[in-house]
């Protein structure tokens, strides 16, 4: 062997190594991951280290995505999860574990429940380890100002010690996509439209990065509500004084417009888990049983097939769910 | 020590209580309404219902047949102001600029189609049903006397009861629910009614019900408070400056709102033993 056949010989060899090297290290990653996503299945804290890791990557992934996220059928729609753990463990046991079913959470991950940490993590989690798996699209929830009245920050500061979890994930928060559109046929939105928006391109050029504002086209996606009356049709204001409501109308006109046959929305509490309104043209998927462990409602999740035929699946509340140091009512001398 | 009163403890499905003196007294407590109950209440009630309305919820009182007096969510409900002006009581801190800005913007929009108070705010405080000879709560000037509810008794029976909730769509709280607690010398009962509404204001509606036991009346008194939300903000202490989640502690805004300029006083006759 020649001095030049043994540098090629070697050369390649290192070449080798390298790209060994460079499997090995994704593979080490791989399993790091799901190694975490293990340890948030079962409901443990993640180190504030691991969290720093996690919303590194969720943001190298979050930023690439567009305002209306592109999904394929079939696929299983969720909607509100409000920090209930457990419930959102029985959401996968009825819907079978991502990566095996294709899932789009409409938003509201966090507040309310006494797990929010945890839910987002996993949630976050599953979309570093499957971006092409999971779709998450932003609630209202998922902004600072809310999220400071409504339990995360409190759960966050009590979890962690400080804030700075709270802020990591606020960060996050920001780079998640306001809408998702399933085969060009199913619109998705966490609550519903805006009379600032005909058109689907309309959503695209918005500037997403940022708090939710508290008017305009992007809080209206998150903060609107369909109300079917016969006093009404098309918008008007909500009698808080701030938010629209949307009647059939608008949706008929907006379906139309975008060449579309169903908005799947989440943001209100429905008894029977789900709700279809305007002829079938608009669903409210509600995901959180037992809504702030008192309600009794129960939940769905909306599977659609590749045909995108619709199977609402009905669940209760985990066992475990309610398990949890429920506030127990003790007797108390008040005046 | 006095001896305890004889009394019987009650459960039984979505129902516990106590029977104690001839009194019965039993709390219900179902989930929310399903979609069928709602649009069957919903004929009854002058407002949309409330995103969680615990509409089979209720706090019971009966002696023998002739009192009978209830908290129930449905009556609540009807004591909430459905005018144009009830509509325009409250605002969210951001409604003014809102709207001009929403208006200007988009023409097709039409103004709110039926205004109706939407912090749920009510007057509720109490229903007597089936009143005997002419029963009524009228006015008094007898007060319910807080040194005997003081007095370091044991509470046999003891429950608190949502009869009502709404978030406001996030805005805030409205929260209507009521607590009970029996002793061996009587019962009382607290209905409130608490709202925030973030940026804007704190109300709150109370209703106290006390009856002592062997007595020949029943006494309630109403009282109305309010304040701006940046009043009682003010108020949390300096070192946790940036903690609003202290302003959804509903005891702790209880013990910041002034007293209430009025109170009205009432009693109902009821049959002694």
């Amino acid at each position: 062997m020649g001095n030049s056949d043994l540098d090629r010989f070697v050369g390649s060899q290192h070449v080798l190594t390298l790209r060994v090297s460079s499997e090995l290290f994704e593979l080490i990653k791989r399993i790091n991951f799901c190694r975490q996503i293990e340890k948030i299945r079962n409901c443990e804290l993640i180190t504030e280290g691991e969290v720093r890791r996690l919303c590194a990557k969720a943001y190298e992934i979050l930023i690439e995505e567009s305002n209306v996220q592109r999904v394929d059928a079939p696929v299983t729609i969720c909607g509100d999860i409000h920090g209930q753990f457990y419930d959102l463990m029985e959401l996968f046991r009825v819907g079978d574990d991502c990566p095996k079913t294709n899932y789009l959470f409409l938003g509201d991950f966090v507040d309310r429940g006494y797990y929010s940490v945890e839910t987002f993590f996993l949630l976050l989690a599953l979309k570093v380890r499957y971006p092409d798996r999971i779709t998450l699209i932003r609630g209202n929830h998922e902004s600072r100002q809310i999220t400071q009245v409504y339990g995360f920050y409190d759960e966050c500061v009590r979890k962690y010690g400080t804030a700075d979890v709270w802020n990591l994930c606020c960060d996050i928060f920001d780079l998640i996509s306001l809408a998702a559109i399933i085969d060009d046929r199913i619109f998705c939105v966490h609550g519903g439209l805006s009379p600032t928006i005909q058109v689907l391109d309309q959503i695209k050029n918005l500037d997403r990065m940022q708090e939710v504002p508290h008017d305009g086209p992007m809080c209206d996606l998150l903060w609107s509500d369909p109300y079917d009356s016969s006093d009404m049709d098309g918008w008007s204001l909500s009698p808080r004084g701030a938010g629209f409501l949307f009647g059939g109308d608008a949706v008929a006109s907006f379906l139309h417009m975008n060449d579309l046959e169903l908005i799947a929305r989440a943001h209100q509490l429905v008894m029977e888990g789900y709700k279809l309104m305007f002829g079938e043209t608009l669903v409210t998927v509600w995901s959180a049983p037992n809504y702030c462990y008192r309600c009794g409602n129960v939940a769905a999740i909306l599977e659609l097939d590749d045909q995108l035929n619709q199977t609402y699946k009905i669940f209760d509340a985990a066992t475990e769910e309610n398990r949890v140091p429920v506030k127990t009512i003790l007797p108390d001398y008040f005046l | 020590m006095s001896i305890l009163p004889k009394y019987e403890l009650i459960k039984e499905g979505s129902q516990q209580g106590i029977r104690i003196q001839g009194w019965t007294i039993i709390s219900t407590k179902c989930p929310i309404l399903n979609s069928k109950e709602i649009d069957r209440v919903q004929r009854t009630v002058p407002v949309p219902l409330p995103e969680m309305f615990f509409g089979n919820n209720s706090l019971h009182f009966s002696k023998d047949h002739n009192f009978v007096f209830e908290f129930n969510p449905t009556d609540a409900l009807k004591c909430v102001d459905s005018t144009k002006e009830g509509g325009e009581g409250v605002k969210l801190a951001y409604s003014e600029e809102w709207k001009n800005m929403n208006l200007k913007n988009s023409g097709h929009v039409v103004d709110v189609v039926k205004p109706y108070d939407w912090t749920y705010t009510t007057t509720y405080s109490g229903t007597l049903l089936q009143p005997v000879d002419g029963q009524i709560f009228e006015p008094t000037s007898e007060r319910i006397d807080v040194e005997k509810l003081r007095a370091p008794e044991p509470i046999l029976f003891y429950d608190e009861n949502v009869l009502y909730e709404d978030e406001l769509a996030d805005n805030g709280t409205a929260i209507l629910f009521v607590k009970v607690r029996v002793m061996p010398s009587g019962f009382f009962a607290l209905h409130r009614f608490f709202l925030r509404v973030d940026g804007v204001l704190f109300r709150m509606n109370d209703t106290r019900v006390y009856h002592e036991f062997g007595s020949d009346k029943i006494t309630k008194e109403f009282t109305s408070r309010e304040q701006p939300y940046a009043k009682i903000r003010s108020l949390i202490p300096p070192h946790r400056r940036e903690d609003v989640s202290q302003l959804t502690d509903i005891e702790w805004v209880s013990s910041k709102l002034p007293p209430a300029d009025e109170i009205i006083i009432e009693k109902a006759r009821v049959i002694p033993l």
